[in-house]
Formats: structure tokens, sequence, C-alpha cells
């Protein structure tokens, strides 16, 4: 399949320096995570498959992804406020309507 | 290598830098771009920064008096820049002779804010600037081997928008800066050394002939494939859209949503760089190592600092210069992680023959690199074709990479 060449040529050239022996499990790798895989990482406590090495844009994405996250949960949560607080209104008119027909 | 030529191209150098304020990184790399066959330069810069003196400065440094400069006007014509119709032979013979204009004759042109020329007379130049020959009246004249220099004020009020292929015919785009307090007080030291004409004083350093010479011998330089490998790279990084940019209608960043290479620089660039890219940087990393005696990687990507502004439209973008000197961070880091993933060893394994646990290793590290996974996706059509792996297994049946492509 090798063809001769200046393609073949450079993979021969830069492959030399390898040597030629290709140790599978002791590939050297600076692997770029995604600002997810870092957050599985850093709050689920998954173990890395490989060093994480963040760049300085993906902790800043992910202090985006944080802070979009904390606007999330406390809009969640005024929701929430605002259901229960309509539940009790609408269990209290119930229960008023229950007595006054009664 | 001629010492003397070497010689001659560094006293070009003092000669410019001492008529010529500031921007040293643009001389430099206006010279350089001097030594490769039908050499093409823009200046850009606001006005008044300098960019018709360093023109003639250079012109005039090589060719004497010996050039002609356009003056970019909308009403400058087709005649003027290419030849007109000889009247009277069509008249009395009816035979159409062309008169080629000085423009065109001449070795040294200069076309002076270029941006005031409308862009159908500058349409008419494309093909010289391509292949170094023109075409009027169904005849052809072979101009060979010339030196373009072009100005442009691209925020000139009266400026035409010229297309991208137009852009991308320039070698190198050079931009000027106005001159700092220490500067300026330099500039008028030179302007009375000089008696107020800086291009008048100009030598002409080299010859034509001895330009020729030194683009001969640049032509013959040969690049180490490992500095080959490093450009075919770079530019492959800044083309590469698994999902075929190039002829979709949606453009980045709404055509990465989803893509698996979102976080690569190739979803920061709407439009990469064309071929010429590739070819400028090759002669311009053979120039320096016929003038310098060595080019380095680093080398390169300073280069391309100059050579990518004016081929390149960026997803997002607030200033050409400084955004492209972060792509090229990019990849400088990118390039590091290559050597030590060792890829290219294993891709080289793999066109002997398929072996599966490297073909795995490869494959994952092909999700981390686009231009690898390319490669790798062509070996598997091999296999596929041979029966050797199953479609479904592929790298690019996970990435969805169309059939086509």
């Amino acid at each position: 399949m090798m063809q001769d060449n200046s393609f073949i040529k450079f993979l021969r050239k830069v492959g030399r320096r390898y040597g030629t022996v290709y140790n599978l499990s002791d590939v050297k790798s600076a692997r770029q995570t995604t600002a997810s895989e870092l957050l599985d990482v850093l709050f689920l406590g998954k173990l890395p498959a490989d060093h994480i090495i963040a760049s300085k844009i993906e902790i800043k994405e992910l202090k985006e992804m944080i802070e979009k996250l904390e606007n999330e949960v406390s809009r969640l949560r005024e929701e929430n406020k605002r259901l229960k607080f309509l539940l009790l209104l609408l269990l209290s008119i119930l229960i008023i309507f229950i007595v006054v027909i009664r | 290598m001629s010492r003397t030529l070497a010689a001659y191209v560094r006293k070009l150098e003092d000669e410019i830098k001492s008529r010529f304020v500031g921007n040293y990184h643009a001389i430099k790399i206006a010279i350089l771009n001097l030594l490769h066959y039908r050499s093409t330069l823009l200046i850009r810069a606001p006005r008044g920064v300098g960019k018709s003196t360093l023109m003639l400065l250079l012109l005039k440094g090589i060719y004497g008096d010996d050039y002609v400069v356009i003056s970019g006007a909308s009403e400058v014509k087709r005649g003027e820049i290419l030849g007109r119709l000889h009247i009277p032979s069509l008249e009395r013979e009816g035979v159409e002779k062309v008169i080629w204009s000085a423009f065109i004759k001449a070795k040294g042109k200069g076309l002076d804010e270029v941006n005031r020329l409308n862009p159908y007379t500058a349409a008419n130049i494309y093909h010289m600037l391509q292949f170094g020959e023109v075409w009027a009246y169904g005849q052809r004249y072979q101009i060979g081997d010339y030196t373009l220099i072009a100005n442009e004020n691209p925020h000139d009020p009266t400026t035409f928008v010229h297309p991208p292929p137009f852009y991308d015919r320039f070698d190198v785009v050079v931009y000027l800066r106005p001159l700092s307090l220490s500067e300026k007080f330099q500039l008028e030291d030179i302007l009375e050394r000089y008696g107020n004409s800086l291009v008048d004083s100009m030598p002409q350093v080299l010859s034509p002939e001895d330009l020729e010479e030194i683009r001969d011998e640049v032509a013959q330089v040969e690049l180490d494939v490992e500095l080959k490998g490093f450009i075919n790279l770079l530019i492959r990084d800044l083309q590469i859209c698994i999902r075929g940019k190039e002829y979709s209608e949606i453009k980045p960043p709404a055509l990465c949503e989803g893509c698996h290479f979102i976080r690569e620089v190739c979803s920061l660039i709407r439009e990469g760089p064309s071929e010429r890219a590739t070819i400028v940087l090759t002669q311009l990393a053979k120039a320096k190592l016929w003038l310098e005696g060595k080019v380095t990687e680093d080398d390169i990507l300073q280069l391309a600092k100059w050579v990518l502004p004016h081929r390149i439209v960026l997803a997002k973008s607030t200033m050409i210069l400084r955004d492209i000197d972060d792509i090229l961070r990019q990849e400088r880091t990118k390039m590091h992680e290559r050597e030590l993933r060792k890829q290219w060893y294993l891709l080289r394994e793999l066109y002997k023959k398929f072996d599966r646990a490297l073909y795995a290793r490869a494959a994952e590290i092909a999700l981390e690199d686009p231009v690898f996974a390319e490669e790798l996706m062509k070996l598997e059509k091999i296999w596929v074709s041979k029966g050797i792996l199953n479609k479904e297994e592929t790298l690019a049946h996970y990435l969805g990479v169309a059939e086509w492509m």
C-alpha cells in the first residue's frame, strides 16, 4: 500500500524519530478535554481516562457553564416557590369551598 | 547561495531601513517575499503612514527608474492596465493588433491605492497574477517573471470592495502602523538627511538580472520533508471541515453545532485559506533558508502571520491580526501534541499493513485531530473495500462523515 510519494517520505522521516517499536500502553497523551468531561471529573468523581489538561479557555467556559447552571437553579427555585404558593392557595380555596357547601 | 547576492539583498534592506522609519517586520517580510518568482505584495495601512513610499523604495531599489506605477482610480480602464487595440491596423488591414500597456511590459509594477481601482479593471490582471501571462482580443502576452507591489487603505471612503480571489493572489500582506513618538523624531532626522526626497535618494541596489539569479537559486533550494509536512499540516488544519463547509450553505459557527471537533481550530474559521497559502509559505521558507541559512518551524508560524490574514474569513473576528495570532498559538500547541502522540508513526505502520490494536489507538487519536482523522478515514475506505473492516466500525461511521468526502 505504501507508494513512494512525498507524504510517505514525510511519514517515514517523522516516524523514524520514534524508533521501530510502538508501545500501545506507553503513549504520552496531552489530551484536551471538553468542559463537560472536566465537570464529570470534578463533580461526579469519575476518574479521568487520561491526564486532563485544561486550558484557560476551558476553565473560562467551565466557569460560564457553572454560572449558567447556578442561574438556572435559582430560577427553578423561584418557580418552585411560586408553584408552592399557588398550590397552597388552590388547596385553601378548595377547603373553603367544601366547608361552605356543607 | 551566492554570498554576493545575499549581501545585495541585505544592502537593499539596509538602504530601505535608512529611509523608512519603524515597521521593520514589514520591510523584512517584503524583502523576503521579493526573492521568489512572480512576487506580489500588498501593503495595507491608514493614510499617511508610508505605504506608497515603501512600495516605491522597494521598486526603486531593484529596478532603478525602470518600473511602472498605476495610480488606482475608478476611471483607469483596461487599455491602461492591460492593452488596447491598434486602430489603424484594424481599419486598414482588419487585423486585431494589441498594443500592450507599459504596465504589462514592465518587470517592476506598482499599483498605488489598489482599493480605488474599479474591480472590473482589476479583474484583467487576475490571470497575470496566477500564470504570468495576459490575454486580450484573443492574443497572449507572456510576461514571465515580475514584481508587483500594491498598496491600499481599506478604510478609505472611496474604496471598492475587491472579491477574495483578488486578494488571494497577493503572496503576502503587510500592515503598517503609525510611528511612535521616538520614531517621529527619527523620521524628521531622516527627512533632513535626504532633503525630503526619500524615494529620489534611494539607490538601485540590485539589478533585475541579479534578482532573476536570486530567484533561480531560491527555486532550487530543497526544503526538509518535515518542514514541508509542517507547512502542509498548518494549512490543512485551517482548511479542514468534516462537514464540508466549503460546499455547505450553512457556515461555522452554526454548521459546527453538535460536531465532535467543535473545539478545534476549524470551528473558528468560516472560509479557510486556499492552496496558494501553502505555495507561498513554501516559497518564503525557501527564501529564508537561502538568505539566512536556516528556517525553523517557529519561523513558519511567524511567516504565516503575513500569508493568512487576507486569505481567511473567521467565524467571529474583532481584529484579524490578533485573531490569527491566537490561532497560530493554538497551532503551536497542537503540533507539539502531535509529536507526543507519535501519531505519524502509527499512520506509517497502518499504511504498511492493517493491525487492529494500532488501528484502535489511531482511531482514538483521530478523535482529537481532524487532519489525522481524514488520513485514517482514507485508509478505512481501502480496508472496507477489501473486507478487512466493517463500515459500521469505522471512524467515518462514528463521526457521521458523508461518503463523498
